[in-house]
C-alpha cells in the first residue's frame, strides 16, 4: 500500500497479478460482457491507485476490499446500463460512490448471503467445508478430526464448493444488493 | 465456528475468481497506462537518488514497519506507559496522526498549521489526539496509516527538492524524510520498549542512509544549538554495519581542515543520541585530541529531534 501511495507503478503490478483473476472473474459473472467486466477491472485497480488509503486493513483482506470493490461497482454498471446509456454510466467517477458506509452495508449483504448459501449444504460437506476452509487446518488434519478418509474429506469439500458455486452464482449477479449511499 | 465477515467472503472470491492463464493478454497493459495518465505519480528525480537507499524509500519501510507493530499490539500493550514523558503508546500514535497532518498542512495537502518552533512539535499535535477521543484503538492505527500514506503520496508527487519547513528545520524533502525516518524509529521504539518487545537495530542502508545525513547537517546542528566551532574539523569513525569514516566541521559553510578531535563510536548509538533516546552520559564513545569539543558535537547531533 505504501508503494502504491508513493506512486509506483510496479506495486500496481504487483497487485494486478495477485488479484486481477479475482476482479475480472467477478465482474464477470455479474456482467456476462467480457468488454464491460474488463472495464470494471481497470476502474477497480485505478481506484487502488488512486486511494489506497482508502483500504483499511482492520476491516479484512486486501483480496475482500478490491473483491467488494469489483461486485459493488458491476452490480452498479448492470443498474446503470439498465437505467440509462452506458456511456453515462461509465462517466460516473467511482470515488463519487464509495463511503465508509457501503463497505460496511455491502460486505454485509454479501457474507450474509455465503452464509445463507453454506446454511444449505448437506451437513457432512458443510462440516468439511468449514473446517478445512475455515479452520485453517490441511485436508489431512480434517480427516483425522472426521475420522474419514482423506480422499473422502477432499470430494466433501469439492462438492461443496461446486454446490456453492451454484447456490451463489445467481447472488453474486444479484442486483438487490444494498444501493449506493 | 462463527465465520467472519470477511472469511465468508473468502469462499465467494475464490469461487468466482477466474484463473491467471484466463485474464485478456493486454489488460494488465492497460490497466497500467490508465494509472501512468492519472495523478499521483512518483516523481522521477526519487528515482535518481544516487544513493543505495533514498530517504523517501527509508520513511516507506518504516513506516510499514511501525504499521506491522501496531498490528501485533494486544488491547494492553495500547494502554502501556511508554519511554516518552509517560505517554501511552496509544497515546504516541495519536500524536504521530497530527505530526501527519502537520506535515500534509506543511505540503499544501491541508490546512497548514502554525508551529515553527521545535518547542511546537508536541502540542501542534494536540487537536489530532483530541479527535481521536473514544476511538478503538484500530481506528486510531488506521487513521495514522492513512494519514501517513497521504504523506508519501505528497512526498513521491513533489519530489526531493521541494522545500519544506519543518518546525525550526527548513529544508529539502529528502532531508526532511531522514528526519521523519528517524522520528518513526524512534518512536517505534518508545513502543516496543513499553511493551516489552527488543529495539530495532535497523537495516544497513537505513543505517548509513541516517548517519551519513546526520553527518552531513552536523555543522548546521552545531549553529542552531548556538555552540559552533569556527576553523574546527571533527573526524567520527562509526562502528558497524551502515557506519562510515566522516571529517565534518564545527560550524556551516567551512572547509573541512586536519581533525583536531577524533571520536569513535557505534553507528547505531549515535542514531539514538541523535534521536534523544540515549544519555550524553551513557554514549560510550573513545575521544582522541581536543576533548572540549566532544560536548557541543554531541549537543549539535541531537538539535534535529524534535521530541
Amino acid at each position: 500500500m505504501a508503494r502504491l501511495a508513493a506512486g509506483e507503478p510496479d506495486a500496481l503490478s504487483e497487485a494486478y497479478r495477485q488479484y486481477a483473476g479475482l476482479v475480472l472473474g467477478l465482474s464477470r459473472r455479474v456482467l456476462r460482457d467480457e468488454t464491460l467486466a474488463e472495464d470494471v477491472t481497470q476502474e477497480v485497480f485505478l481506484f487502488l491507485w488512486q486511494h489506497p488509503e482508502r483500504f483499511d486493513g482492520s476491516r479484512g483482506s486486501l483480496r475482500s476490499w478490491l473483491g467488494l470493490l469489483a461486485h459493488r461497482r458491476a452490480v452498479d454498471r448492470v443498474r446503470s446500463e439498465s437505467r440509462r446509456t452506458a456511456r453515462d454510466a461509465r462517466s460516473e467517477p467511482m470515488d463519487s460512490i464509495t463511503s465508509d458506509v457501503d463497505d460496511y452495508l455491502h460486505a454485509n449483504w454479501l457474507s450474509g448471503r455465503v452464509r445463507d448459501a453454506i446454511d444449505k449444504l448437506p451437513s457432512e460437506q458443510r462440516q468439511a467445508i468449514v473446517l478445512a476452509y475455515f479452520g485453517d487446518r490441511t485436508y489431512r488434519q480434517v480427516a483425522v478430526e472426521l475420522a474419514l478418509p482423506e480422499g473422502t474429506v477432499k470430494s466433501r469439500v469439492r462438492l461443496a464448493l461446486r454446490r456453492l458455486d451454484a447456490l451463489l452464482r445467481s447472488d453474486l449477479s444479484d442486483q438487490e444488493a444494498p444501493a449506493w449511499t | 465456528m462463527d465465520l467472519t465477515t470477511d472469511q465468508l467472503l473468502r469462499v465467494a472470491f475464490d469461487i468466482a475468481a477466474a484463473e491467471p492463464s484466463d485474464l485478456p493478454e493486454g489488460l494488465e497493459a492497460r490497466v497500467l497506462a490508465r494509472a501512468r495518465a492519472s495523478t499521483p505519480m512518483r516523481h522521477p528525480a526519487w528515482s535518481d537518488d544516487g544513493a543505495p537507499l533514498g530517504s523517501l524509500d527509508a520513511f516507506i519501510q518504516t513506516a510499514v514497519e511501525l504499521a506491522d507493530l501496531l498490528d501485533h499490539l494486544g488491547p494492553t500493550d495500547w494502554e502501556r506507559t511508554t519511554r516518552v514523558d509517560d505517554v501511552s503508546v496509544r497515546g504516541v500514535i495519536e500524536h504521530l496522526v497530527g505530526v501527519e497532518r502537520y506535515v500534509l498542512g506543511q505540503l499544501g495537502r491541508r490546512t497548514p498549521l502554525d508551529a515553527p518552533r521545535r518547542a511546537d512539535h508536541w502540542p501542534v499535535t494536540n487537536a489530532a489526539a483530541l479527535d481521536l477521543t473514544n476511538q478503538p484503538n484500530a481506528v486510531v492505527a488506521q487513521r495514522w496509516w492513512s494519514e501517513v500514506l497521504a504523506v508519501i503520496a505528497a512526498c513521491a508527487e513533489l519530489g526531493p527538492e521541494q522545500g519544506i519547513s519543518y518546525h525550526h528545520l527548513a529544508g529539502s524533502l529528502r532531508g526532511m524524510l531522514v528526519v521523519r525516518t528517524f522520528e518513526l524509529w524512534t518512536h517505534g521504539d518508545d513502543i516496543r520498549h513499553g511493551v516489552g518487545l527488543p529495539l530495532s537495530l535497523l537495516d544497513d542502508a537505513r543505517l548509513a542512509l541516517m548517519a551519513g545525513e546526520l553527518m552531513r547537517v552536523l555543522p548546521l546542528g552545531l549553529e542552531l544549538s548556538g555552540c559552533p566551532q569556527p576553523g574546527r574539523t571533527a573526524r567520527l569513525n562509526l562502528r558497524g554495519a551502515g557506519g562510515g569514516s566522516f571529517d565534518v566541521t564545527l560550524a556551516a559553510g567551512e572547509t573541512v581542515g586536519p581533525p583536531d578531535i577524533t571520536l569513535t563510536a557505534e553507528v547505531i548509538d549515535l542514531c539514538r543520541l541523535a534521536a534523544n533516546r540515549l544519555a550524553r552520559a551513557d554514549f560510550d564513545v573513545t575521544v582522541e585530541g581536543d576533548e572540549s569539543l566532544l560536548e557541543p558535537i554531541l549537543v549539535g547531533a541531537a538539535a534535529f529531534a524534535a521530541d
